[in-house]
């Protein structure tokens, strides 16, 4: 940016005026520096946040020097998103100032001529990039769609079941309930002429009253749509269904394109509203000034569940929030005050035992250990059999109601009849079993009259772990048989549960574990003792908390006291925390410790969630909402992987009952589009769950109404259409079964499209190819032209074109560098 | 003047001799070394692993040579330095062969400082902290296996683990270690049987399937079901064979059995196996240290350029440039062995980003070096391009977070544009750097007391004027004016290819992302970048110190590089922290 060498020395009294003090300070490079400079710190703080020195905790140390990291945008006073960061009216103004800066300057500065054209061009670029950024930015619309690859149709007497293609997918019609059980995405045919070939193949489990049957679909195959009977094979091949592929073929069954037709927007933030129960469209309420970043809760100390010791070394302070939800239209909760009053970053909601039921329900906490590094902390309740054990049975609790009851805990009976079946012969055995060491003699075996059957009490087990979590009591015996086989019967008190366990090595007894023998009939009692080898007692027939514990055949015991470690043996401690007769789960929300965040779930808001709160004056319901991705109209599209799914249902005084959802905005898609097919392709080797594996998704797709159908998007491969552009973003991974996902999935059922308008995008790109130019020309073409310039001068200076005074100036000249040249000028 | 001419000699001399020591000793220190002890010497000194290195193992949707896999996972397992002085491919080997001996033994690696002394604070007062073994816990950083199942030290793992946000990759990565010392995932991650289809779309077979410890065993449903029985029966034979023969220490024995193994493994299916040239280029890639040691060539070109710059000694010059030929030769010859072992041009993780970063700016300032050659610049160039690639290449050679290993790309690096806008960023960036050592240079002069100088013709113009006095030698300017236009020179160089790898970095981001912009700290740091540079350019309009205030901001705008590289990378993760 040379100064116009051609411009005149402005006149004092011009300079003076107004306008021209404005014109030259907008002309002032000085004024450019500075706005650079202050866009420079701006972007610096905005997108790395600040970095300092600590020297308590550190978020991370470099050459032995703790660090911390603070986002200041994300600060309570900002809580900006970094597009929010950077649409803000103090950065719009810092860019229009260097615009305004850039076109005065250059028409105040700079005369426009070939050795000036670079700057001019880059000046122009710049200019033009800002004004196609506005444009971009203003009219920037950006979100996701998901679209599932098929829908189960079913067809029962003229009403219609529409589910979408998802594991685990349910719906009822007509009584009988369908379910969506597996997928197999590359299921390979093996009827006729298209064997080998590979299908989509959905499998739909029919519940009915007569005969339940699975019913497998393949997506362009609905010849070969057959029945499955768990247990007994494909319908065609049993016999009775006279060669048949269906059970039912009166039911109508197939699948669909699944169209889409709405995309969610990135960061927005809505309240969604319907009637309970319904599969109506939600209606949208917006959410003004949501913060984003940190808590907001009025009351901490009662509207959540307070932070586990010791896990925060930064203070987690909690602000008060009031925000008022307006009715966008006429929703459900018309005529209602709507209002969230608590926000949390990252957060569940976790049930816990408090006092106040109706009933006695007995609850206990205590931590089990060695009083030292190890310890355990055990939830109990007398009440509920799955849940009065731990730690596989080794820890119960019980309450007890009397001091007879504490008396048979003390001194438990173990009582074992014995009969032979249809003799009258029989015999009752008091068992006490031996204290102490191992090197006791075995029992003899006790012979029930002449029958020839004799038997003996080999161990007791009063609290064996069943499946369910349930404790038993349990008696081993030895039996001899009058053949003189001699076996081993397991007593429970439950007769049903008992078994013989006869000698596993003979290679012709296929059956060592069997039903017990009918010829001789044992019943079992126990009553009181300990059902675990440490039971923590309590109740009226107790004087505070005790323990008992099985010390190889001793019971000792001990009183526990409130936060305080007994030690029970050397090695063992308990510690008391809280024993409530009158418990009740209390769910609230339970803050996660940053440390302990996710940092992708934190970007998706996945544990975010707010307060809600409906009243009408006289009449008010709170609820903590979970963040939901995406507002389904159909449930069962919520799958794990792409939303929570827990609405909170309002009650209303007039009757009706509404759900509500923390979401966000949704708008139309240009045109409803379907997923025709999802292709993964892979490396070497095939695909094998890595994502290192995995070379391309491609989601092919149809818009309704366009003529080209079944197009591809891929990554770096987007599809425009009507002024949108269609993305490959997410894909649904196969996942393995596991708690709360009974049926996993082989995945691939349905696809995550970006959507986004990008006007203005061309101008930007001119705008930078323009300066890209300039600054090439300005750095590599204007030195050329200079120099051709200064050499035709020189040439004219010695042709003595300019007089013998100039050939001596210019010969004195060469000696010194001249000016002008390059990126210094 | 004769004795001066002697003295500079002597001690350019001494010089070069004392650097030649230097990397003389340090790719010594890093020749294969064999300690096992004494009692495995001769087995070890007599094993033959050459086919090691040109067997295939499948891993990650790719071939490796065995060699380089087994480096990868004993660097995870037991850290960069040698297991008992074994080759990593002898102690992968011997994990899973004779998994009793390590059970006891230090092999588990403890990368952090601070983390090895949590680990003795923990032990304390249990009677496991041997002052001894603590100096060498805290020297190694290995432990033995048995010592995570001290209650201590796993309620130590337990709250790491706690704390997803600072420490809990620290204890996955000891639990990874653990895990994959297990002779069963050793023996599961070496799938090195093709797939007897020859299918390319099919998994390769893990050793588990053709041997266990007890002897060779077949499971129905094995994916070997379709292997000639006879050709299976040999293979599974011949490494049940190598396996007794290394447990009972027969290198003979093993030696054999091996080669048979290897040479087998080809028969099965020849089309889908590697070419033995490719895996043992890619094993002795591994074994050379991917030539990142090429650092300490750079440092000897870099000292004799500085003292032909100083000394203006032209012995020196010719030496220095000789020496930066060869370094850059030998820079040029690492980047095409990569691009031939990964097949493809290596720019797609941080490893390859500052080695190719370093080549492409030393390749560019070999041209400008030509065009300067009859300028005053000249020399400084190459110095530049010289002290640039040393901390390129020291960076690659000694930052373990550099993570060296060849893997698949990303789906969305599959792009035209990570070949366009990559590479012109990697190149400005290692522009950036070259001319911030010139700026540094000029600082140290005018810290030293030297005059304001600076260059009146700035940039690419000071090239094209090949100012030459009427002998044709180059007109003599000052110190200043040379650096400051070396400075201009680069910078220039720098500001058109960032901005414009910026701009093509949004194309592609356009229809990759679905928006040419998306402020995420990477971007916006490259654009904080670009910002400092054009701050220069206007503040070299307005200031009378050009050549400081050049030369500060250059630096500054190094170091705002460098920020973006390390810091937001590293700490302050963003869409881009897979390059």
């Amino acid at each position: 940016m040379a100064k116009n060498p051609g411009s005149k020395t402005p006149d004092p009294a011009r300079r003076m005026s107004p306008v021209s003090v404005v014109l030259d300070l907008a002309s002032s490079v000085r004024l450019g520096i500075v706005l650079l400079t202050v866009l420079f710190v701006y972007c610096a703080v905005g997108s790395a946040g600040i970095i300092y020195p600590s020297g308590g905790a550190v978020d991370f140390a470099f050459l032995g020097i703790g660090f911390r990291h603070s986002m200041i945008r994300q600060w309570p006073i900002f809580e900006m998103t970094e597009f929010e960061w950077f649409h803000t009216w103090f950065f719009n103004a810092n860019i229009a100032l260097i615009c305004v800066n850039l076109t005065v300057a250059t028409l105040r500065r700079i005369r426009f001529n070939a050795v000036n054209l670079g700057v001019w061009m880059i000046h122009s670029g710049i200019i033009i990039l800002s004004i196609g950024s506005v444009i971009y930015f203003a009219t920037k619309t950006e979100g996701d769609a998901p679209i599932v690859r098929r829908d189960v149709v079913i067809e029962d007497e003229g009403q219609t079941l529409r589910l979408p293609a998802i594991a685990g997918a349910s719906g009822e019609l007509r009584g009988v309930t369908y379910q969506v059980s597996m997928i197999d995405p590359e299921w390979e045919l093996l009827s006729g002429e298209d064997t080998g070939k590979v299908a989509y193949s959905v499998n739909v489990g029919v519940q009915n009253e007569l005969q339940p049957y699975v019913r497998q679909l393949l997506a362009g195959y609905p010849q070969y749509t057959e029945d499955v009977i768990p247990g007994q094979g494909r319908v065609k091949r049993i016999e009775g269904f006279g060669g048949r592929a269906l059970v039912d073929e009166s039911l109508s069954m197939r699948l669909e394109l699944s169209p889409q037709d709405r995309f969610w927007l990135k960061d927005s933030s809505v309240l969604a509203v319907r009637p309970a129960g319904s599969r109506d469209s939600w209606a949208e309420r917006p959410i003004e000034g949501l913060p984003r970043y940190n808590d907001y809760v009025d009351l901490t100390a009662t509207e959540t569940w307070p932070a586990p010791s010791n896990k925060y070394d930064k203070p987690h302070v909690v602000r008060p929030l009031d925000l008022a939800i307006d009715a966008g239209a006429d929703d459900a909760l018309a005529g209602y005050d709507v209002r969230i009053n608590g926000y949390l970053r990252y957060a569940f909601t976790r049930s816990r035992w408090e006092p106040g039921a109706d009933e006695i329900n007995p609850f206990i906490e205590f931590v089990v250990g060695d009083g030292d590094t190890i310890n355990e902390v055990a939830e109990l309740l007398a009440f509920d059999e799955a849940r009065s054990s731990a730690f596989s049975g080794r820890v119960a609790f019980e309450w007890i109601e009397d001091e007879a009851e504490l008396a048979q805990m003390r001194s438990p009976r173990r009582l074992l009849v014995v009969e032979v079946a249809g003799t009258g012969e029989s015999l009752t055995i008091e068992y006490d079993p031996p204290a102490g060491d191992d090197d006791q003699a075995e029992p003899e075996f006790l012979p029930l009259g002449d029958s020839g059957w004799s038997l003996r009490v080999r161990t007791n087990i009063d609290g064996l772990q069943m499946a369910d979590g349930t404790r038993v009591p349990l008696l081993i015996t030895d039996i001899r048989s009058p053949e003189g086989a001699e076996f081993t019967r397991w007593v429970f008190e439950d007769a049903e549960r008992s078994m013989d366990r006869h000698d596993g090595s003979n290679p012709d007894d296929p059956h060592p574990v069997r039903q017990p023998d009918e010829r001789l009939l044992t019943s079992y009692t126990f009553e009181g003792g300990l059902s675990s080898q440490l039971t923590v007692v309590a109740g009226p027939g107790i004087d505070g908390v005790a323990s008992f514990y099985n010390n190889q055949g001793e019971i000792v015991e001990r009183q526990l006291a409130l936060d305080t470690p007994t030690v029970i043996i050397d090695g063992l401690a308990v510690r008391l925390l809280r024993l409530i007769p009158d418990a009740q789960a209390v769910p609230k929300p339970q803050i996660i410790p940053w440390q302990q965040r996710d940092q992708t779930l934190d970007t998706m808001r996945r544990f975010a969630m707010v307060r809600v709160e409906v009243s009408n004056g006289e009449w008010s319901q709170a609820e903590w909402i979970p963040f939901h991705r995406y507002s389904f109209t159909n449930p069962s599209l919520a799958v794990r992987t792409l939303t929570n799914w827990a609405p909170a249902v309002f009650e209303l005084p007039d009757g009706n009952r509404v759900e509500l959802i923390f979401t966000r905005a949704t708008e139309k898609l240009p045109a409803p589009m379907v997923l025709d097919e999802f292709i993964l392709t892979s490396h070497l080797g095939g695909f094998t769950g890595e994502t290192s594996s995995i070379r391309d998704w491609t989601s092919v797709v149809t818009f309704e109404g366009d003529d080209e159908s079944g197009r591809s998007i891929s990554t770096n491969d987007p599809v425009e259409h009507e002024g949108y552009w269609f993305f490959q973003s997410m894909w649904d991974a196969p996942r393995a079964p596991s708690q709360g996902d009974p049926f996993g999935s082989a995945g691939m059922t349905f696809t995550v499209l970006g959507v986004g308008n990008r006007n203005g995008v061309y101008i930007q790109l001119f705008g930078c190819c323009l300066s890209v130019a300039g600054m090439m020309y300005a750095f590599y073409v204007k030195p050329i032209i200079k120099r051709r310039r200064k050499a035709a001068v020189l040439a004219a200076v010695e042709a003595g074109e300019y007089g013998e005074h100039a050939r001596a100036r210019a010969a004195a000249k060469q000696e010194r560098v001249p000016e002008g040249a390059g990126a210094s000028s | 003047m004769k004795l001066r001419a002697l003295t500079n000699s002597l001690v350019g001399a001494s010089i070069a001799i004392a650097f030649a020591a230097l990397v003389f000793s340090m790719l010594v220190s890093r020749a294969d070394r064999v300690d096992p002890g004494a009692e495995d010497a001769d087995f070890v000194e007599r094993l033959d692993l050459a086919p090691l290195e040109h067997m295939a193992v499948w891993s990650g949707g790719r071939l490796r040579s065995f060699d380089s896999f087994a480096r990868a996972r004993m660097s995870l397992i037991a850290g960069p330095e040698r297991l008992n002085g074994l080759p990593p491919s002898a102690a992968y080997l011997d994990l899973m062969l004779r998994p009793e001996a390590y059970q006891m033994a230090e092999v588990l690696y403890v990368k952090k400082k601070p983390m090895r002394a949590q680990f003795i604070q923990a032990l304390a007062g249990s009677g496991l902290d041997d002052p001894e073994w603590s100096e060498r816990f805290l020297e190694t950083g290995r432990v033995a296996p048995v010592m995570l199942q001290q209650p201590a030290i796993a309620d130590l793992l337990t709250r790491w683990e706690m704390d997803v946000v600072r420490t809990a990759k620290f204890a996955e990565q000891i639990r990874a270690a653990s895990r994959l010392m297990n002779p069963q995932a050793i023996g599961a991650s070496l799938a090195v049987v093709p797939p007897p289809s020859g299918d390319p779309k099919q998994p390769w077979i893990p050793l588990t399937e053709i041997w266990a410890p007890g002897g060779s065993f077949s499971e129905p449903g094995s994916p070997l079901d379709a292997l000639d029985d006879a050709l299976r029966g040999e293979i599974s034979a011949s490494f049940s064979g190598f396996a007794s023969a290394w447990r009972a220490r027969d290198a003979d024995a093993a030696n054999t059995w091996l080669a048979r193994f290897e040479s087998l493994l080809h028969d099965v299916a020849p089309e889908v196996y590697p070419s033995e040239q490719h895996m043992a280029l890619e094993s002795l890639y591994f074994k050379a240290s991917h030539l990142t040691w090429v650092w300490l060539i750079y440092l000897i070109s870099a000292a004799m350029l500085l003292m032909a710059t100083v000394y203006k000694w032209d012995r020196a010059r010719w030496l220095g440039l000789g020496v930066f030929a060869i370094a850059f030769g030998l820079h040029t010859v690492a980047l095409c062995w990569r691009w031939y072992v990964a097949g493809r041009w290596p720019n797609s993780n941080m490893f390859e980003a500052v080695t190719t970063a370093a080549w492409l700016g030393t390749a560019m300032i070999v041209v400008v070096e030509l065009l300067a050659r009859k300028t005053p610049m000249r020399n400084v160039f190459a110095l530049c391009g010289a002290v640039a690639s040393i901390l390129g290449l020291m960076s690659a050679h000694y930052i373990p977070q550099l993570d060296a290993s060849i893997n698949n790309m990303m789906p969305i690096l599959h792009d035209l544009w990570l070949y366009i806008h990559t590479n012109v960023i990697i190149a400005s960036y290692a522009v950036i750097a070259m001319a911030a050592v010139s700026a540094t240079m000029y600082l140290v002069r005018r810290a030293v007391g030297g005059s304001p100088d600076y260059a009146r013709v700035g940039g690419a113009a000071a090239l094209m004027e090949a100012a030459t006095d009427a002998s044709g030698e180059p007109a003599r300017r000052s110190a200043g004016e040379v650096l400051d236009g070396v400075t201009m020179v680069l910078m220039e160089l720098a500001f058109v290819m960032l901005w414009a790898g910026i701009v093509m970095g949004a194309i592609w981001a356009d229809h990759s992302w679905g928006r040419p912009w998306g402020w995420d700290p990477k971007e916006v740091f490259a654009l904080n970048t670009f910002l400092v540079f054009l701050i220069l350019v206007h503040v070299r309009l307005k200031v009378r110190d050009k050549g400081l205030w050049t030369a500060i901001l250059a630096v500054i705008g190094f170091g705002v590089m460098v920020f973006n590289w390390g810091v937001i990378n590293f700490i302050i993760a963003g869409l881009h922290s897979y390059a």
